[in-house]
């Protein structure tokens, strides 16, 4: 998949209390197991990345992959927006020049 | 409805429900919504999306809620005249839906807001338009969050809409099928290739439908019993607003239009002389002024040519139709003219709508929306008597059950549409005769008068209900 994923955040939170819990226990040791196997480290910090849920919840189940994909494609389709609004903007300011233009034209006659 | 009063579609949200009580439909708001029905209010949301005509407006009431423990308000919403779902609509009208759905929550974003699912059930078409009838989909919006409802208007909205366009406008059916939206990883495998060109369709079906199958398992950490822990990531406001518009643009781009379908242009293939055309129109124009019906269905309405003639007369006018073709032409025209009054519908008389979803109770069959003060049935009746074997008796009992008073056609087998359904089939319809069909029809129906269509065989008849 052609994303550039965003790196992990300094404030990463737990928020779900369940798993909070589980981290206490054999979780956590198996965790650090795999972190000895210097070859995974890196394959660990991917999908972490990857697999990083957002928090937001609803009464629907939101998907993990829909809302990974938004987190994927967001700042991309944001600065597409951004050339956007300033492509209108710029066309407003063109039409405005050129209709002006015209309607001095008309005027005349 | 069910026993309690309650709406059967109407139990997924825990904000609250809708119910029936002496006839008038109301809306219990639950003391969990509290928080965010007063924002839709005090940010000004719902004076601009109803001004707008973008959501039905509502009333407060003093009328007892349900379940009192739970309410905190109970509103009366506008009702809409008929309720119609995805699978019915032809492709602008699921489109126009879409559209409105993303234009809701654009406005909602303007005010703090979001839309917290984008159900295609939740917009119906009142006056011509699409309209979000549910009060209770906005939640609180929180800097960073995505949509949440994001996987559902893809399924709902853009999925069928791509398959529409892009494979086959029937498709428009696997709506039905799917009551939750048709699956992306389903829309994926069967759009063709070059859909992956149109960018939208690549981010928004193929890469979040890859993105759903790669996170499928994430609920469960390895395999165990334990989810997957969920962490704070932050999606900007105007990240989520460059979704929308993408969203936007995609539904926009995506076009189909009618062509080469059976009736489409069933009124340039037709035995009609302009004789016959002017006297059946002046025909059913006489009979509608005189009975003066609420509502009319109009079945096997092809383009909405006799429709047209009940919404002019200010009346509600269903305009049914099996042909996507020929509903798309209808829908087009009342868009092009603002005909408020007509709403055309994809429904195979064959096989109408029946009651789907959680108990089978959650959307209504065709039957249950009826019965329509008055159903024009206008060169139908040999369709359904011998292009699908249905005997009179049967056809006369069909149309007592969805309609109070009948406008109905008969199509003699001298007829060359008959002639035509029976050119490469053995005539196996010996009771097919104007006689029969007055004497099963009189079973259900008092026929009021009875008038020839000149120029042709025909005859059209003005029924009432026994």
């Amino acid at each position: 998949m052609s994303v550039i994923w965003p790196v992990l955040p300094a404030n990463f939170v737990i928020r779900n209390e369940r798993c909070k819990m589980s981290d206490q226990g054999p979780a956590r040791s198996s965790i650090r197991n795999r972190l000895q196997r210097p070859g995974r480290l890196l394959i660990m910090v991917v999908v972490f990345c990857i697999v990083l849920t957002p928090n937001a919840f609803a009464y629907l189940d939101a998907g993990t992959g829909s809302l990974i994909i938004q987190l994927g494609i967001g700042a991309f389709l944001g600065a597409v927006l951004t050339a956007k609004l300033w492509w209108m903007k710029l066309k407003m300011l063109l039409g405005q020049f050129f209709g002006g233009s015209k309607k001095d034209i008309g005027s005349d006659r | 409805m069910i026993g309690d009063g309650t709406i059967a579609a109407s139990f997924r949200d825990p904000s609250g429900f809708v119910f029936v009580s002496g006839g008038e439909l109301y809306r219990q708001v639950n003391v969990s919504y509290r928080e965010c029905f007063d924002l839709l209010a005090a940010s000004g949301l719902y004076d601009t999306l109803t001004s707008a005509g973008l959501l039905v407006p509502h009333e407060e009431t003093s009328v007892p809620p349900p379940i009192p423990e739970a309410a905190y308000k109970v509103v009366k919403p506008e009702r809409v005249p008929f309720v119609s779902y995805p699978y019915e609509w032809c492709f602008s009208e699921l489109k126009d839906a879409a559209l409105a759905t993303l234009e809701i929550q654009c406005n909602a974003l303007d005010r703090g807001m979001t839309l917290k699912d984008a159900s295609a059930y939740n917009i119906q078409f009142r006056d011509g338009k699409p309209v979000l009838i549910d009060t209770l989909s906005f939640d609180l919006y929180h800097e960073g969050d995505p949509w949440v409802a994001y996987r559902q208007f893809c399924q709902h909205f853009l999925a069928p809409l791509a398959l529409m366009s892009k494979c086959d406008v029937r498709l428009s059916q696997l709506s039905r099928a799917f009551i939750d939206g048709v699956p992306l990883d389903m829309a994926r495998r069967l759009l063709p290739w070059r859909s992956r060109l149109q960018f939208g369709l690549l981010v928004h079906i193929h890469m979040h439908a890859k993105s759903q199958s790669s996170h499928a398992d994430d609920a469960r950490a390895d395999g165990d019993e334990i989810p997957r822990r969920p962490a704070t990531r932050k999606l900007g406001l105007h990240a989520l607003r460059g979704i929308i518009e993408s969203l936007r643009a995609t539904v926009s781009k995506l076009e189909w239009r009618p062509a080469g379908t059976e009736w489409g242009d069933y009124y340039d293939d037709t035995n009609y002389s302009t004789e016959a055309m002017e006297s059946k129109r002046q025909t059913v124009s006489q009979f509608l002024a005189r009975e003066k019906p609420r509502c009319v269905w109009d079945l096997g309405a092809n383009t909405g040519v006799f429709s047209r003639i009940a919404s002019e007369q200010g009346v509600l006018t269903i305009s049914l139709d099996a042909d996507p073709a020929a509903v798309e032409k209808n829908y087009r025209e009342c868009v092009a003219r603002k005909r408020a009054n007509l709403l055309p519908l994809v429904i195979d008389l064959t096989n109408p709508s029946p009651s789907i979803g959680w108990d089978n109770n959650e959307r209504e069959s065709l039957f249950e929306r009826g019965p329509a003060d008055l159903v024009l049935a206008l060169a139908l009746i040999h369709h359904l008597a011998i292009g699908n074997n249905v005997p009179l008796r049967k056809l006369a009992a069909f149309f007592a059950r969805i309609a109070r008073g009948l406008v109905i056609e008969f199509v003699p087998k001298n007829d060359s549409q008959v002639r035509r359904l029976l050119a490469s089939r053995e005539d196996i319809f010996a009771d097919y005769s104007r006689e029969s069909f007055e004497r099963e029809f009189s079973l259900h129906f008092s026929i009021e008068e009875s008038r020839g269509v000149q120029g042709s065989e025909r005859t059209l008849y003005l029924m009432r209900r026994r």
